[in-house]
């Protein structure tokens, strides 16, 4: 009886007590993730290919022009910005977040592919170039270097440079192939509890909001650690997990691309071993292949003093 | 007797109004003894990740067979006790028929997950239909169980804060929803151990999906009844 009256007393003064405090929203953009650039319009940004997404630049607009584009699929510009330093080299420097990432526009699931990813970028690129002749680079680390591929591959003559970070693949196999060589996570181990543990916080499946699907997929993929704005999630099943299911070749073209690209990597990925990065590097036919000491796959964030220099000295020649 | 069945329908009650998702003691109904009144129990579950539980019921002596429980499990990784869920709560016989029983759980449920990015305190609850067919040596049934968050204290850690671009906001969440639970349970009995077993999936409450990740349950375990 009395552990009766106990147990009613502590549900009644936790009900009362929970009920008497404001509760937040965590659907609501600005609580648990910051807001996009359609609900925020302080936030810079361009429309441009029909969407509206998340964009800023460094440095005068008539140099060279650098696009940087993020990895993920699904992540944000806001850890590869050590790259703005470049504006000081005299280059323009542009970033964005990909469609349906970071602070830019959300869509449904299945609305995101690489079609209109490219179209993006070709919009962004066509938005900032002030004329034909205008030097424009592309920038890319992990699944950016690969965008930038795809890019390449289907404009090459559009394109007077790329500097490709540790893509993981230009094809599904090579892909693949990375995805098999990263480390497995233990089923008993923290990280795979914090993952699963997760879902009976803040319950949600594919058709719930952005919000929420965002701030998850945040945990999951350790991104307190990282500087971010915020994840896509649509965006990463869309392009990662359905393009990869349904295969893809950035490379049916590549060889077209006659003009020196930058490949690096980092020494401290062991799923992107020398070989890997020489495989993946030999779509193009005219490569220079570094290794950057005492990093890891996020070097641009992690050792940018050590990856600096290699970007800095291939950008010499566009000068 | 009555005022402890008018505390206990109040207890339930309680915990239906603050209503999110369960794994309550597994009970053969028809293996109770004697005088036993007592079950401390052992799980090994996947219950939204790898982890280890034990726990423990009372019979009531009631015309109504009831069994109160409380139970405590934590999840695997380096950190240990980190994670935890605290269940309280209740099941109640309310159809018999033979061999075939139908049985009404409530709990309340108090669960905390610490990571790198956060710190998250929820209260929930877990409301649920059990029924099979039970019998002294086994029994098997079915489960449906709806597990709801209420309300969740968010504490996000400086690491998070420093990283975000927007400082995430700490403090009490609403319910995003819950999850359906749904599968079987089954064991077999000896006189004073029951060794038993509970698998199934996960729906969230709308029909419309899974939860992101294995959307799935699962438990191993044993009862003692003395």
């Amino acid at each position: 009886m009395t552990l009766s009256k106990i147990i009613l007393s502590l549900s009644l003064f936790i009900c009362c007590a929970v009920s008497a405090c404001t509760t937040l929203n965590p659907s609501e953009g600005g609580n648990l993730v910051p807001k996009t650039v359609d609900q925020d319009a302080t936030l810079p940004s361009i429309k441009v290919n029909g969407t509206h997404l998340h964009a800023e630049t460094f440095g005068n607009p008539n140099n060279p022009i650098i696009i940087a584009l993020h990895g993920g699929p699904g992540g944000d510009y806001r850890y590869i910005l050590n790259a703005k330093a470049l504006a000081n080299d005299g280059f323009f420097v542009v970033f964005y977040d990909q469609r349906g990432c970071g602070l830019s526009k959300r869509y449904p699931r299945k609305s995101i592919d690489l079609d209109n990813t490219l179209g993006d970028l070709k919009g962004v690129i066509n938005f900032y170039r002030k004329s034909p002749s205008q030097t424009v680079i592309l920038l890319g680390h992990s699944w950016g270097g690969m965008l930038a591929t795809a890019y390449v591959n289907q404009y090459p003559s559009e394109i007077d440079g790329v500097i490709a970070m540790e893509p993981g693949g230009f094809t599904d196999v090579q892909v693949n192939a990375y995805f098999r060589g990263a480390t497995p996570r233990s089923p008993f181990g923290e990280i795979t509890s914090d993952v699963l543990s997760q879902e009976q916080f803040f319950t949600a499946s594919e058709s719930s909001n952005h919000e929420l699907l965002d701030y998850k997929v945040a945990l999951i993929q350790q991104m307190g650690e990282f500087p971010h704005f915020r994840m896509g999630y649509m965006a990463a099943q869309d392009l990662l997990v359905d393009g990869t299911k349904a295969g893809f070749d950035f490379t049916t073209n590549l060889q077209q691309y006659k003009r020196k690209i930058l490949f690096i990597y980092s020494d401290g990925n062991v799923a992107y071993p020398t070989e890997h990065a020489r495989s993946v590097s030999s779509a193009y036919p005219n490569v220079l292949l570094r290794q950057i000491p005492n990093s890891v796959h996020s070097m641009i964030l992690q050792n940018w003093e050590a990856t600096y220099p290699e970007v800095r000295s291939y950008l010499s020649t566009f000068k | 007797m009555k005022t402890t069945n008018i505390i206990i329908a109040l207890i339930a009650s309680i915990l239906v109004i603050c209503s999110n998702r369960s794994n309550a003691q597994i009970n053969n109904w028809r293996a109770w003894q004697g005088e036993q009144a007592y079950i401390v129990s052992l799980q090994f579950a996947f219950d939204y990740g790898f982890g280890i539980g034990v726990g423990y019921a009372y019979k009531l002596n009631t015309v109504l067979p009831i069994l109160l429980n409380i139970d405590v499990s934590t999840q695997f990784g380096e950190k240990i006790l980190d994670d935890y869920k605290i269940r309280i709560g209740g099941q109640a016989e309310l159809v018999r028929l033979g061999d075939f029983s139908t049985t009404f759980k409530a709990q309340g449920i108090v669960r905390r997950l610490s990571n790198h990015y956060a710190q998250y305190l929820n209260i929930g609850s877990e409301l649920g239909i059990i029924a099979g067919f039970y019998r002294p040596t086994w029994f098997m049934v079915g489960e449906f169980t709806y597990d709801k968050t209420l309300f969740t204290n968010v504490q996000h850690s400086e690491t998070a804060k420093q990283n975000s671009f927007h400082q995430p906001r700490d403090g009490w969440y609403a319910s995003s929803g819950g999850n359906f639970l749904y599968g079987i349970q089954g064991g077999y009995s000896f006189p004073a151990i029951d060794v038993n077993a509970r698998l199934g999936g996960i729906s969230t409450e709308d029909f419309k999906g899974a939860p992101l990740y294995l959307p799935l349950y699962g438990v191993l375990g044993m009862n003692v009844r003395f």
